[in-house]
């Protein structure tokens, strides 16, 4: 493992998201006479900083008490806050870290269990508050957390007959009625309950064409309405301005990102931390490109940020802090080599 | 517990998966931004390089027969009058292969058909399209979309955008928000939940120390008089009974748009923005006309039709559709106080818009919707300008109407 290099393709990677950011935000701003919010920026580099010198094994240690706090964060009702779902994403992945870490393998079907009850728990205020992009992002990292653990044929059983009854419930019972007829509506790609943002986004995506039309043109095409567009769609209104090449980029810089936190992952010098900076890679990962697939209309819209591109501060200090706790491990790491 | 040594490529697999899924969203990427598909982007390659498609495109013809585009020469041609961003130019005439490259309108709908040289016929008629531009030309109406539908079926008969053309078909794509076009929906609505629909104006809606306010007050009434009144409190105090998912679920039942995010309840302000088809609420005129069609024709929303020989294609039923009767005859009542005819059911709306950032006035868009007979409607016009006055709006909605009934089917 070559710690440095990856913590230096890590810091790259940020860079050049955050730049993304900055000038998709700056276009959207730009429409309505407004400025780019510099705040959540400076907080997210505070977090990143912050977060780099919390050594990852100790993140894990504190796991439960972090889903402890992120479920008191998540059961405040705050009107329009995403912070109970921002601290959900957290706390999630600390708290399976935390379990998986400390567990021998192959686990059993008690030991699934327990995981799952878990996943379950941070579901039920996701659920209860209406937060489903942040439901199914806990629903994806926790199955690619799992994933990459040894279970016995029981635990699987039982992983699988939860997952195969599980699902059609929650579809059933766990979302709202136009939750669901927007979900139903988009599997079956009827036109009429396909989203309205959905519409404008991929007509964006489109009329950039290659190379797009050009910085700050945007801001003029008052054919192209687009509500929204400094939040889930900030990649469409880009896409406009760079085309399909700006497109490409950014995808490519994501693939930087998550190859190298998933190597910093396998390197990692304690179980917990090698599961915890998986699961913050699945996080960003899984966050990005449902959101890329909303804004080409192939998946169906929720409340799903692209990291370090959207606008929002809770956002942005969580995927910061995410990235501060691999590049933590990446050093603790190097520790480790410079002491053999 | 300490592991001995890492496992090598433990995370392997979801990169793997990772991988495939990027593949997958920038061919999507790709697909979209470099050409609608394979087949056009050949068509385009070919004829830029001077080598015509090796069978001739075939015509589409309106519903009489009428010719609305063809081939001369090398150039595909748009009959006079006819809508050429509908059919899918941005011109009226075209250069060889912009036919197989359009990526909209009927062009884009038919090419199948076209491109094995058959002729298509449209819904669109083409006297009525002509007389629906003659007629905004002689109002004055700036910036403006129109569509004109048989409510029975969901088919287009005119579609027209003024200083809207564009690649694309400004009549499907470019929404405003509806205003008071809303309210018989809300008023279904609350049918179907059973909340209550009878209210009191003041002559302002006061909540939470805001206050709007309404043209004249009046006692209790019920939701088809407010909409031939255009009572703004009462749908104000109806969007409140409802809630914002009531709200949200009415407007969206009727095929208009609500912006918000879908996980994020309405604020109570949103609510009210909602009530009177404001804020987050937008539509496109054939959005519009699609939802008064299902008001007319029974309650029942389709799908918009542009290809004579297709079915009508039904999305779904309006809530509260048994209640719609005295709706309709509101709005046979507010036509007649408008000024049309007495077979005329028709309402207007004023929309604010998006202030402008290099303009102090509050810019507004004017919505007329009409329909005839009253009693059992064969015709439908749905006009919005953003620039020209009501009066102009109204008297042009309602001569389209009586042009469009004319040369309905029976």
């Amino acid at each position: 493992m070559r710690p440095h290099k990856h913590g230096t393709a890590i810091l790259l990677a940020i860079s050049g998201l955050l730049l993304v950011g900055w000038l998709a935000q700056s276009a959207v701003a730009a429409r309505s006479s407004g400025h780019v919010a510099w705040l959540p920026f400076v907080v997210g580099l505070v977090a990143l900083v912050g977060a780099a010198f919390v050594s990852p094994a100790r993140l894990v240690r504190a796991g439960p008490w972090l889903f402890g706090a992120s479920l008191v964060v998540a059961c405040v009702p705050v009107r329009y806050s995403s912070a109970g779902g921002e601290a959900m994403k957290i706390g999630a992945v600390a708290v399976l870290a935390w379990a998986l870490g400390r567990q021998d393998e192959p686990r059993d079907a008690r030991s699934a269990a327990g995981l799952l009850v878990v996943i379950v728990g941070a579901l039920v205020p996701l659920v209860a508050a209406g937060d489903l992009g942040t439901a199914a992002l806990v629903v994806l990292v926790g199955a690619t957390m799992l994933a990459h653990e040894a279970f016995t044929p029981r635990a699987k059983a039982l992983l699988a007959t939860v997952h195969l009854v599980g699902i059609p419930l929650a579809l059933r019972f766990g979302l709202h009625g136009y939750q669901r007829a927007r979900l139903l509506g988009f599997l079956a790609d009827q036109p009429e309950t396909t989203s309205y943002q959905t519409v404008h986004a991929v007509r964006l995506v489109a009329a950039g064409g290659l190379f797009g039309h050009g910085a700050g043109t945007w801001a003029h095409a008052e054919r192209y309405p687009l509500p929204g567009a400094s939040d889930a769609f900030a990649l469409a209104v880009w896409a406009y301005e760079r085309g399909f090449v700006g497109l490409v980029a950014v995808v490519a810089i994501y693939a930087v990102l998550l190859f190298a936190m998933l190597r910093a992952s396998d390197g990692a010098v304690e179980p917990g931390a090698r599961r915890i900076v998986l699961g913050g890679a699945a996080l960003l990962f899984w966050q990005a490109a449902w959101n890329a697939a909303m804004v080409l209309g192939m998946a169906p819209i929720v409340r799903m940020p692209l990291p370090f591109v959207s606008h929002g501060g809770a956002s942005l200090l969580v995927s910061s802090f995410v990235v501060g706790t691999t590049l933590a491990g990446l050093r603790d790491r190097a520790r480790e080599r410079r002491r053999a | 517990m300490e592991l001995a040594e890492p496992r090598r490529w433990w995370s392997g697999r979801f990169a793997a998966l990772a991988g495939a899924i990027v593949l997958v969203l920038v061919a999507r990427g790709a697909s979209l931004a470099l050409g609608p598909s394979r087949a056009a982007a050949e068509a385009s390659l070919a004829a830029e390089r001077g080598h015509r498609p090796a069978a001739p495109r075939g015509r589409i013809l309106d519903a009489h027969g009428e010719v609305l585009a063809s081939n001369r020469g090398e150039a595909r041609v748009i009959a006079d009058g006819a809508p050429a961003s509908v059919i899918g130019h941005p011109a009226r005439s075209a250069p060889a292969g912009a036919a197989e490259r359009a990526a909209t309108g009927l062009e884009q709908a038919f090419d199948a058909e076209l491109r094995k040289s058959s002729d298509v016929t449209a819904t669109l008629d083409l006297a009525l399209q002509r007389e629906a531009t003659a007629a905004l030309a002689g109002a004055g109406i700036t910036r403006a979309t129109l569509v004109a539908v048989d409510p029975r079926d969901g088919a287009i008969r005119a579609a027209l955008a003024t200083e809207d053309a564009d690649e694309t078909d400004a009549t499907r794509s470019h929404t405003l928000p509806p205003g008071g076009l809303v309210f018989p929906f809300l008023a279904l609505e609350a049918r179907s939940r059973d909340v209550p629909t009878s209210f009191v104006c003041i002559g302002a809606w006061i909540k939470e120390g805001r206050a709007r306010p309404c043209t004249h007050s009046h006692d209790r009434i019920e939701s088809a008089e407010a909409i031939e009144r255009g009572c703004a409190v009462h749908f104000l105090a109806l969007g409140d009974a409802l809630g914002g998912q009531g709200v949200t679920e009415a407007i969206r039942g009727a095929g208009l748009f609500v912006t918000a995010p879908d996980d994020a309840p309405l604020a109570r302000v949103d609510v009210e923005e909602a009530s009177l088809g404001q804020g987050s609420v937008r539509a496109s005129t054939v959005d519009v006309a699609l939802a008064y069609s299902a008001l007319a024709n029974g309650g029942t929303l389709l799908a918009a039709r542009t290809r004579a020989s297709d079915p009508a294609v039904v999305r779904r039923e309006l809530p509260g559709r048994e209640a719609r009767g005295p709706i309709v005859a509101a709005l046979a009542a507010r036509g007649v106080a408008m000024g049309g005819p007495p077979s005329v059911a028709a309402t207007f709306a004023v929309a604010e818009l998006p202030r402008r950032s290099d303009s102090d006035e509050t810019p507004r868009a004017t919505w007329f919707v009409g329909f005839a007979p009253a009693s059992s409607p064969r015709a439908l016009v749905v006009l919005v300008s953003e620039a020209s006055p009501r009066a102009a709006v109204d008297r042009a909605g309602f001569a389209l109407v009586e042009a469009s009934l004319r040369g309905a089917r029976p």
